[in-house]
C-alpha cells in the first residue's frame, strides 16, 4: 500500500486514473488514491478539466471528418463485377 | 420456419444499397480514401462468398458492416506490426516518460498550464479541433486506432482489448500516454 505522501506526489497514477475512471469504476482503492491526490494537486485538477474537454473534441474531430463521395464509374463497375461473379458461383 | 421473418440478400442491388454507407463508414474509420475504396470493394466480394452463411438473423447492411469492421481491424493490426510504426511507437514512449519525475510527480517542462483562458471555452472550440487535429494526425497508429473504437463506435475497453489483441493494462497505458501527449501538443501549439 502506498503512503499518502507518496500519493499526493504521484500525478503520473493519479492521470492515470483519471482517463480510467472514464471508461470504468474504479476500485475502491484507486478511487481513494484519486480523490485523496486530487484534493490536494491543482495541477491535476487542470487535467482533469482539460482532458474532459479533449475527449469531447477528439469525439467531434472522428465524427466530422470530410467524406467525398464515391464516383458513378466505379460503382457501376463495382455492381457489373459482383454480377458476373455471382453468376460464376452458381 | 417463419420465413416471412428472415432477411435476403440482393446483391445485384448491393452497390446502390450499401456502398456509399459502407464508403463513409470505411473512410471515417481509416482517413484514407483509397484503402477504403478497396475495402468496399474486398468486402463484396467476400461476401459473395459466404452468401451460403448469411441466416437472416440480421439485415443485409448489418451484414456486410460486421464484414467491413472485420477488414478494418485486420487493417489496424498490421498497421501496428509494421516495424516503421515500432519505431515510432517506441519514440512516442520514451517522450510520455518524460512528462513525470521519478516520483510521479509533473516535471516543470511539461506541467499542464491553461489553454486559452482559463475557461478554455466552446468559443474557441473550432481553433482548439483545428489543432488536436493536426496533433492526433501525429500519434501511432495504434492509438490512433484505439481512439477511433472509443470515441467513434463506443466500443469498450474489453472489446478494443480483444479486437487489438491487447491487455487491459496495456490499452489503459495507451490511452494515458495518447491523452497527455495529445494535450501537451495542444498546449505547445496554441498561441
Amino acid at each position: 500500500m502506498k503512503t499518502n505522501h507518496q500519493i499526493l506526489y504521484d500525478c503520473k497514477n493519479a492521470t492515470f486514473l483519471l482517463e480510467k475512471k472514464s471508461d470504468v469504476r474504479l476500485s475502491v482503492k484507486e478511487s481513494f488514491e484519486l480523490n485523496l491526490h486530487l484534493a490536494s494537486c491543482s495541477i491535476c485538477r487542470l487535467y482533469q478539466f482539460q482532458t474532459a474537454r479533449i475527449s469531447v473534441m477528439i469525439k467531434q474531430i472522428l465524427s466530422n471528418r470530410e467524406i467525398n463521395q464515391l464516383d458513378k464509374q466505379f460503382k457501376a463497375e463495382l455492381q457489373e463485377c459482383i454480377n458476373t461473379k455471382q453468376k460464376n458461383n452458381k | 420456419m417463419v420465413t416471412t421473418e428472415h432477411n435476403k440478400l440482393e446483391p445485384v442491388k448491393w452497390v446502390d444499397n450499401h456502398a456509399d454507407y459502407l464508403y463513409k463508414y470505411a473512410l471515417s474509420r481509416l482517413g484514407n480514401s483509397e484503402i477504403s475504396r478497396d475495402l468496399v470493394q474486398d468486402v463484396y466480394l467476400a461476401a459473395l462468398e459466404k452468401v451460403d452463411s448469411f441466416e437472416g438473423r440480421s439485415t443485409e447492411r448489418t451484414w456486410l458492416t460486421s464484414i467491413l469492421r472485420y477488414k478494418i481491424i485486420d487493417i489496424y493490426r498490421k498497421k501496428a506490426a509494421l516495424r516503421t510504426e515500432a519505431v515510432r511507437a517506441q519514440k512516442f514512449e520514451a517522450a510520455a516518460e518524460d512528462f513525470f519525475e521519478s516520483n510521479g510527480h509533473w516535471s516543470d517542462k511539461h506541467e499542464p498550464m491553461p489553454i486559452g483562458d482559463e475557461t478554455f471555452d466552446v468559443i474557441q472550440s473550432k481553433e482548439f479541433e483545428k489543432i488536436l487535429g493536426q496533433c492526433m494526425k501525429k500519434l501511432p497508429a495504434l492509438c490512433s486506432s484505439v481512439f477511433t473504437m472509443k470515441y467513434l463506435d463506443d466500443d469498450s475497453a474489453v472489446t478494443i482489448c480483444k479486437e487489438l489483441n491487447l491487455s487491459q493494462s496495456n490499452y489503459w497505458t495507451i490511452v494515458h500516454r495518447a491523452k497527455l501527449n495529445l494535450r501537451a501538443c495542444l498546449q505547445k501549439n496554441w498561441i
